[in-house]
């Protein structure tokens, strides 16, 4: 088991270093010169150059990258051209909305999905069934938000039931969530139809009918367990998908997260306050999925010993 | 007595089901054309591909061209239905619909161009993982597990927020090669568990040589599922692109997508709200379409499913 | 005879759906095993057999339907038992064993658990009661070092030890009829060996009655003291193996027997087979099904023959012990 948890560590260093590599070379190979949009846009050129040598932006490519491994280590992710205000800092700040609004959105996702879906398996070709797998097609297709815009619309203008976003009150966060929630929730939903009908199909239950257990037995002992590692694969995959439809969420509701320091700065061409967010995501996310990779090693057992 | 020691009758023909011989494709058809919600996505996915070609006939107006003949006399956007404009006009006076057939150009090539590229990664990269030595099948294989560790969103922006002019294209080569990673995972197992299967072991011993026995026997097992992957993958490449559209990442303004075109309603979501709906129910639309057909085309060339012959019902597997 | 047979099926007709239609697997099937007694079925596949052994304890798939017969156990009809009565049933009183013991056991749950779950449920055990019962149970089938086996998982055993593990908990709650469906043809020779000798050995020791399904003649002579072949869903021949084997009185019996590998023929003669392939099940044409590809095919085998005799039954218009020279 720790054998286990230690390769899968080792591993996510190794694509944390990956996207760390691949931001750097983005920036290093991109059009957009940031001593040009750091200098501002009425800097002469050698306003310009000299931003360039004060950044060692003229070093060569190793020692750049050298340097930008030696930031990272330090937690250092560079200040913002705009607002010259240090990124990581910035992030840091923002980051506990942000992580609010998935933890509710999560939430509300499993407490949709988890029980949609097996009802749908287990009542496979009903009316429920059907209804079920409608009703998460349109979750599923639209898109994060385009049904948020329509929650904001019906909900908060027509109905002014919640609030119109922001952050002023606690309930501002229940539309994001719930819009988020909604389409995450139809996609688990049929990810776990899909699997419990392929459990059920299995031979480990037909010997646990022929046992002569109840049949709700069968399901609690059986069916679940086998489906709560896929769910928790599935959590860990969907985190990544999270955060970045948190982006688009907290520009919807104007929810004063991570994504939406995200979007200003791109917006901007704010490169280091962007590439920041990106890091400090990718890192949340890589994390996270160790978590639950983790937990499906408990869960599995075919899977910690190999 | 023997059984050898009397004539042996005459070979019996075993007569077909249906009484036609159809085949492994032709009777996916068959199934597929029985499946309505199949037939659903397939018509939503035929008017998004019609529209997306002959949108330049269709267009009443130039997508692009501003008037204040398109505004009222306050100013603001035209609804639906007024002066001739099917679907209203925006901020600028723009015909809508005309937009929205043009940001349909956009969503079709990308839906289309990314899931080629990634069905050739996919199968190539997966195909030669599949059939290679351990080294080199553990290096590609990581290579490949370190892009799909990463949200494509999260990539999607990394990479474009340091191109200056993003075009289609470059959405579509990002998204592609993402989605030809997971794809790569899928064939690479598959040809994994292939290449030890008598058939292939047989073409070798003839002499055949590596890629020949990839081409010719093993990646036909492997294209339904790439088919099924690329369709659904459509519908995910759209999204991403209207996603990255919206958040200024994707195709810029003022060349119309419905991603960008949503932004620029958003302002007007409660006075003009039809500038959000169009565009985000085409979206819908076009997902749903892709995801009917797609999901329709996994029951029809899936040949493990419960409805696919009595084989697997009577234990033979 | 006997009094009550433990297992009396009389007439059972199960049919499946498929995409071809609905296919009738199982066209009146009567099949008696007495307590104490091994009953060989023996088949090709898609011959019913296994579907035979499914419907008998009502575990067929979802597109599995009994559509007539009955199945009686102990006198009582198993098909027309509530659901609730049927869980008493099964487990309790008939006892299965499956072919594929790494898919027929929950990759998720430690072997001890597998074996006491249902165990506790019938007989109410309390937990350290089961766990003793588990590891008898483990020892009496020949697995050893118990303690340790009980926390294990299914994969981590061979496929010997898990099949000894199957037939564990097929009899962990004192079944009376044992149903054990293809349960060697997933082993090496020498383990098929050993499971045969362990379920022959508890038939015995436990005076159940047991009902192994099988493709192999091997089996069947090795374990069966009655055997009864199945053809394109129907029972075409029964008896005592060794009267059966020795002299086969349907075409298709003979057909099987002459087809299997003889230490004693010439390396260089050809390998005798029945010419054709059985026939499918969703266009059956009136008549014996053997009949197209049947040596000795009368014009009377237009008509079906009915499967007639006691003990020793045939449902064939030429009976071939007739002609041996």
């Amino acid at each position: 088991m720790l054998g286990y948890v230690a390769r899968r560590l080792l591993w996510a260093l190794v694509v944390l270093w990956a996207v760390v590599t691949i931001t750097f070379c983005a920036t290093y190979l991109s059009d957009i010169d940031p001593a040009a949009v750091y200098a501002g846009q009425r800097a002469t050129t050698e306003q310009i150059a000299a931003v360039r040598a004060d950044f060692g932006l003229d070093d060569s490519l190793l020692v750049q990258y050298g340097r930008y491994l030696a930031r990272l280590a330090q937690a250092d992710l560079g200040q913002s051209f705009v607002s010259r205000d240090d990124v990581a800092a910035q992030v840091v700040d923002r980051l506990p909305k942000t992580a609010e609004l998935a933890a509710v959105a999560m939430l509300i996702q499993l407490a949709i999905g988890v029980p949609l879906g097996l009802l749908a398996a287990l009542k496979r070709r009903t009316v429920i069934d059907r209804g079920i797998l409608l009703l998460t097609l349109l979750g599923v297709a639209a898109p994060a938000f385009v049904t948020g815009f329509l929650l904001l619309y019906v909900v908060a203008f027509r109905l002014g039931w919640l609030p119109l976003g922001g952050s002023s009150e606690a309930s501002a966060v229940i539309l994001p969530a719930l819009t988020l929630g909604a389409a995450g929730g139809a996609w688990y939903a049929r990810m776990l139809r899909s699997t419990t009908l392929n459990i059920l199909g299995e031979d480990y239950i037909r010997t646990a009918r022929a046992k002569g257990l109840a049949e709700r037995v069968v399901v609690a002992r059986h069916v679940l367990r086998n489906a709560i590692g896929p769910i928790v694969v599935m959590i860990g995959l969907d985190l990544g998908v999270f955060l970045g439809g948190v982006l688009i969420i907290e520009k919807v509701f104007a929810c004063p997260g991570i994504g939406l320091y995200a979007w200003q700065a791109i917006e901007q061409n704010d490169t280091p306050a962007v590439l920041g967010t990106v890091l400090v995501a990718a890192f949340c996310v890589t994390l996270l999925s160790v978590l639950a990779d983790v937990v499906n090693a408990v869960i599995d057992p075919r899977v910690r010993y190999g | 007595m023997s059984v050898s020691s009397i004539a042996p009758p005459e070979p019996h023909v075993l007569p077909t089901p249906a009484g036609r011989e159809r085949g492994y494709w032709g009777e996916a058809g068959d199934e597929l054309r029985r499946d309505r919600a199949a037939v659903i996505g397939f018509a939503l996915v035929a008017v998004l591909v019609l529209g997306a070609i002959f949108a330049s006939l269709l267009q009443p107006a130039d997508p692009n061209f501003q008037s204040a003949d398109g505004l009222s006399d306050a100013g603001d956007p035209l609804p639906p239905g007024t002066d001739g404009y099917l679907l209203g006009t925006d901020g600028l006076g723009r015909d809508v619909f005309s937009r929205v057939l043009e940001g349909a150009r956009i969503s079709l090539f990308v839906g289309i161009a990314a899931n080629l590229i990634a069905c050739l990664i996919g199968m190539a990269v997966g195909g030669v993982a599949g059939l290679a030595g351990r080294r080199l099948q553990a290096v590609m294989m990581r290579a490949v597990d370190v892009i799909v560790s990463f949200p494509v969103l999260l990539l999607a922006i990394t990479l474009l927020a340091v191109i200056a002019e993003p075009s289609a294209l470059a959405v579509s080569v990002i998204v592609g090669v993402n989605f030809g990673a997971y794809l790569a995972r899928l064939v690479f197992v598959q040809v994994v568990s292939l290449r030890t299967r008598e058939y292939v072991l047989a073409a070798r011993a003839c002499g055949s040589s590596g890629p020949f026995v990839l081409f010719r026997h093993i990646l036909p097992h492997v294209l339904p599922s790439a088919i099924v992957y690329c369709t659904l993958g459509a519908a995910t490449a759209i999204q991403l692109e209207a996603a990255l559209s919206y958040v200024g990442l994707g195709i810029r303004p003022p060349q119309a997508s419905w991603g960008n075109m949503i932004a620029d309603g958003q302002p007007y979501l409660f006075t003009a709200p039809w500038l959000v709906i169009v565009p985000g129910v085409a979206i819908l639309l076009a997902m749903v379409g892709f995801s009917l057909l797609g999901d329709g085309l996994r029951d029809a060339l899936d040949p493990t499913l419960e409805k696919r012959g009595i084989a697997s019902v009577a234990g033979l597997r | 005879m006997a009094d009550t047979p433990l297992l009396d099926i009389r007439g059972l007709e199960t049919a499946i759906g498929s995409r071809a239609g609905v296919v009738r697997a199982v066209r009146g099937v009567s099949l008696r095993v007495d307590r104490g007694e091994t009953v060989g079925l023996v088949g090709e596949s898609g011959s019913g057999k296994s579907i035979t052994a499914l419907s008998i304890a009502r575990l067929l798939p979802p597109a599995g339907r009994i559509t007539a017969g009955e199945v009686l156990l102990d006198g009582q009809d198993v098909l027309r038992l509530s659901q609730r009565a049927l869980r008493a049933v099964r487990g309790r009183r008939i006892g299965m064993v499956f072919q594929d013991s790494m898919t027929a056991l929950n990759p998720l749950l430690p072997v001890g658990r597998q074996l006491t779950e249902h165990v506790r449920a019938h007989l109410g055990l309390g937990p350290r009661e089961a766990t003793r019962r588990a590891l008898r149970l483990l020892d009496e089938v020949g697995v050893t070092d118990g303690e340790r086996r009980l926390r294990q998982y299914p994969h981590q055993l061979s496929g010997g030890l898990r099949q000894r593990v199957a037939v564990a908990i097929a009899l962990a709650a004192d079944p009376d009829l044992l149903i054990a469906d293809e349960p060697t043809t997933a082993l090496d020779v020498t383990i098929q060996a050993q499971i045969l000798d362990l379920l022959r050995r508890e038939q015995r020791d436990r005076g159940m009655g047991l009902l192994v399904i099988t493709h192999d003649l091997g089996v069947v002579a090795g374990i069966a003291d009655r055997v009864a072949v199945m053809y394109a869903g129907r029972i075409i021949e029964e008896g005592a193996t060794d009267a059966v084997f020795a002299e086969p009185a349907h075409p298709y019996t003979l057909g099987l027997l002459t087809s299997v590998p003889r230490l004693d023929t010439s390396l260089d003669a050809r390998l005798p087979s029945i010419p054709g392939a059985p026939p499918p099940l969703w266009a059956l044409d009136a008549g014996c099904a053997f009949r197209p590809r049947c040596p000795v095919a009368i014009d009377r085998c237009a008509a079906d023959p009915p499967l007639s005799g006691e003990r020793r039954r045939v449902a064939c218009h030429v009976d071939i012990r007739a002609t041996v020279p």
